[in-house]
């Protein structure tokens, strides 16, 4: 089976003054955003999927940067092949869903959660039929009854995970608060995912 | 195997876009160098320095350039339909002579602008005897971000070198450092660019 995560226990924790100035972008949503949900079609990203037959409206995901001092530090103590660092906050009241996706910015990111209203969240990976199992960027798939689910992590707080962001994936069961610091790569500096 | 590139058995392509692209590449070629910049699918690693520096055994050469012009008009549902949906550009690539008439033979070591993987397709070499030649900087990782470039060469430890046969498919891995070194004239290829593996090939031996 694909490796479609790993944790990372090898990497050092965030300090704490990085999880503040995070923590304190996300409530305000105020820096530079960093995600991108738009693949120039001109077409809104929908906001509405099936499953079980039923429509379901799902939240959305902002990341902002945090700032110049954090990826100084993640440059000096994680890795120099990043090309951000941010903070992400799970938006959508009505919703507990994040739809299957993979991200439009990086093939690969470390996520560092910092706070989480239920730690029952599930990270959860798929396969659609038919099709490669790692897909170009800003794929989103609307029909989660023709996914065919393939893996799933827990994350818990303040652990770095790593995830292949360029196979469909989704989070579940997001009761309200979902913050999280992310570290992107185009690349895969760590060897994980292109392993045999 | 190498795990820096694979040659794949994926359809040739037909007669009529390998004309095409022939005649998208030397069109392009024949424009001035400011309209080839403004053209340009990939762009440049550095825009203040167009010209990189190969610094090896204690000589500099300049660095050839390798500017690639948008086929995606042309071929995407051949394409989406004989190779892969997953692809975010299909271009034509040359290899040119440094813009300051500089003889260089070398593309100086690079990570790639706007890819992770590419699917290469050669059309026309000048020599057979061009090779794509794969390093890692010491003390760094060999998967790199893009837009790396190492002009000093005594940095580089050499990975694997290999020459590539006309009108074959090779995935190579764009993200390790690379170079494409004795081209002593013309190079032309039709690119697929990735962000992703498609094909789930290139895979890491365990260390």
């Amino acid at each position: 089976m694909s490796r479609c995560y790993q944790f990372m226990p090898q990497l050092p924790p965030v300090p704490e003054q990085f999880i503040q100035q995070a923590l304190q972008r996300a409530a305000n949503l105020d820096g530079e955003e960093q995600s991108r949900h738009h693949d120039g079609s001109g077409q809104d990203y929908r906001r509405e999927v099936i499953r079980n037959q039923t429509v379901e409206v799902v939240r959305n995901n902002i990341r902002i940067a945090i700032g110049p001092e954090i990826e100084q530090w993640v440059h000096d103590h994680i890795s120099e092949e990043t090309t951000g660092v941010g903070v992400s906050t799970s938006i959508g009241n009505t919703s507990c869903l994040q739809s299957p996706h993979t991200d439009g910015t990086r093939s690969y990111v470390l996520i560092y959660l910092i706070d989480l209203s239920n730690e029952d969240q599930d990270t959860v990976f798929w396969h659609e039929p038919g099709r490669a199992l790692r897909r170009k960027r800003l794929t989103n798939s609307y029909d989660l009854d023709r996914l065919n689910q393939i893996d799933s992590v827990r994350i818990p707080l303040r652990q770095w995970c790593y995830l292949d962001a360029t196979i469909l994936h989704s989070i579940e069961n997001i009761q309200q608060r979902r913050i999280a610091i992310q570290v992107s790569f185009d690349c895969d500096p760590f060897d994980v995912f292109s392993r045999s | 195997m190498s795990q820096y590139y694979k040659i794949l058995d994926l359809p040739p392509v037909p007669e009529l876009y390998v004309e095409q692209a022939l005649v998208r590449a030397q069109e392009f070629t024949d424009l001035p160098e400011e309209q080839r910049l403004s053209r340009r699918a990939n762009p440049l690693h550095h825009p203040d320095r167009p010209v990189l520096q190969v610094i090896r055994n204690g000589q500099t050469q300049s660095g050839r350039t390798a500017p690639r012009v948008d086929f995606a008009d042309v071929m995407s549902d051949w394409v989406n339909t004989n190779v892969s949906r997953e692809w975010n550009q299909i271009t034509v690539g040359v290899n040119l002579p440094p813009i300051n008439g500089d003889g260089g033979d070398t593309t100086v070591a690079h990570t790639d602008t706007t890819r992770a993987y590419v699917l290469i397709y050669l059309l026309s070499v000048s020599n057979e005897d061009q090779a794509t030649v794969f390093y890692q900087q010491r003390g760094q990782a060999r998967h790199r971000r893009r837009n790396t470039t190492v002009e000093d060469y005594s940095q580089l430890s050499e990975l694997e070198r290999a020459c590539y046969p006309l009108h074959r498919w090779v995935m190579l891995d764009a993200t390790v450092i690379h170079g494409v070194e004795n081209v002593l004239g013309h190079r032309t290829a039709i690119h697929i660019g990735f962000d992703i593996d498609p094909f789930g090939v290139m895979q890491w031996e365990k260390q």
